[in-house]
C-alpha cells in the first residue's frame, strides 16, 4: 500500500525547555497555596486565578506546542479567550446592577 | 487496478483535535460561569464550604497532574527524537499518575460522602442554600473532570499498545501528539479548579 504524508511536524521541544517549565508550574503551585494561606480576602483570589492564567499560558505554548503552531490556532484560541471573558463580563453586569 | 492510497495529514488531524478542545473550554466555561455567579452571590458560605475541602489532598493532586503532563510533552519529545523506548515509559509513567489521581480523588469523594455530604442528601439539603450550590458545583466540576481523566488514562493505554506494534512511531506521531493536547487540556482544567474550589477564603 502506498503512503502518503502531508506536512508533517517533526519539531522536537528540547528537553530542558520541558523541565524548566515543569519546575516553573510546581514553583507557581506552591506560590499559590501561599496565597492562599497569607491572604485571606478576595484579592488572593483574584491574584490566584491571574496565576492560574500564567500557569495555562505555559502549559499551552509550551507543552502543547502552540509556539509551534501557525497564527490560525492562536487566533481561534484568542477567539475563545474574549468569547468567554465576553460572556464572563455581561453576566456579571447582569448580576451585580440588577 | 486502482492502487490503495493511505493519505494521512497531521496538520488536519491536529486541527480536528484543537477544534475539539475549543468545544470542551467552552463546556467547562459554562460551569465556571456559574461557579462565579454563585461565589459571588453567596460568597461566606463559598469560602466557608471550601475550607471543609482537604487542601492537602488538592495541592497533591495539582502537583501531579502538573507533573503528568511534563512526563506527556516528554513522551512526544522523545518520540519525534526516535527514542520509541523512552517515549513508552514517559507515557506509561503519565497513565500511572493519572491513575493516582483517581485514586486520591476516590479518598477525598469517599471522606465527603461518608460525612453525608453529596448531591441531593438530606443533610446537605438542611444547609445553607450557599453551601448546597458549593457543593453541587464541587461534585459536578470534579466529577466531569475525572471523567475526562479516566478518558485519557484509557487513551494512554490504547497508545501504548500502538507504540509496542509500531502503529505509532517517530515519523507517524500524531496519534500520541493528539492525545497529548487531550491531556494537556485536562491539566489546564484543574489549574482553574484548584484554586476555585479549594483556595477560596
Amino acid at each position: 500500500m502506498l503512503s502518503m504524508k502531508q506536512k508533517e511536524d517533526t519539531r522536537s521541544t528540547g528537553n530542558g525547555t520541558l523541565i524548566f517549565t515543569w519546575i516553573a508550574l510546581l514553583l507557581l503551585t506552591g506560590l499559590t497555596v501561599w496565597i492562599a494561606g497569607v491572604n485571606t480576602d478576595r484579592h488572593g483570589v483574584a491574584v490566584n486565578i491571574i496565576i492560574a492564567s500564567v500557569k495555562a499560558g505555559l502549559v499551552l505554548f509550551v507543552f502543547m506546542r502552540l509556539k509551534y503552531e501557525s497564527l490560525f490556532f492562536r487566533l481561534i484560541l484568542l477567539l475563545i479567550v474574549i468569547t468567554l471573558t465576553a460572556i464572563m463580563a455581561l453576566t456579571f453586569l447582569d448580576v451585580l446592577y440588577r | 487496478m486502482q492502487a490503495l492510497v493511505k493519505y494521512t495529514d497531521d496538520v488536519d488531524a491536529k486541527m480536528g483535535m484543537w477544534l475539539f478542545l475549543f468545544t470542551e473550554m467552552l463546556f467547562f466555561g459554562g460551569m465556571f460561569l456559574l461557579y462565579a455567579v454563585y461565589s459571588t452571590k453567596y460568597s461566606a458560605d463559598f469560602s466557608g464550604s471550601s475550607s471543609e475541602l482537604n487542601r492537602v489532598i488538592g495541592t497533591f493532586n495539582t502537583l501531579i497532574l502538573i507533573t503528568s503532563s511534563f512526563t506527556a510533552a516528554l513522551s512526544l519529545s522523545e518520540i519525534k527524537k526516535g527514542a520509541l523506548q523512552s517515549a513508552s515509559i514517559c507515557l506509561g509513567i503519565t497513565a500511572l499518575i493519572g491513575i493516582v489521581f483517581l485514586i486520591m480523588k476516590y479518598i477525598e469523594w469517599s471522606a465527603k460522602i461518608g460525612h453525608g455530604i453529596y448531591p441531593g442528601s438530606a443533610y446537605l439539603n438542611e444547609m445553607a442554600h450557599g453551601k448546597v450550590l458549593f457543593y453541587s458545583l464541587y461534585f459536578v466540576m470534579t466529577g466531569i473532570h475525572a471523567f475526562h481523566v479516566l478518558i485519557g488514562i484509557a487513551v494512554f493505554i490504547v497508545i501504548l499498545f500502538m507504540l509496542r506494534n509500531g502503529t505509532v512511531r517517530e515519523n507517524n506521531s500524531i496519534k500520541l501528539e493528539n492525545a497529548a493536547l487531550y491531556w494537556h487540556f485536562v491539566d489546564i482544567a484543574w489549574i482553574y479548579l484548584f484554586p476555585l474550589l479549594y483556595l477560596l477564603r
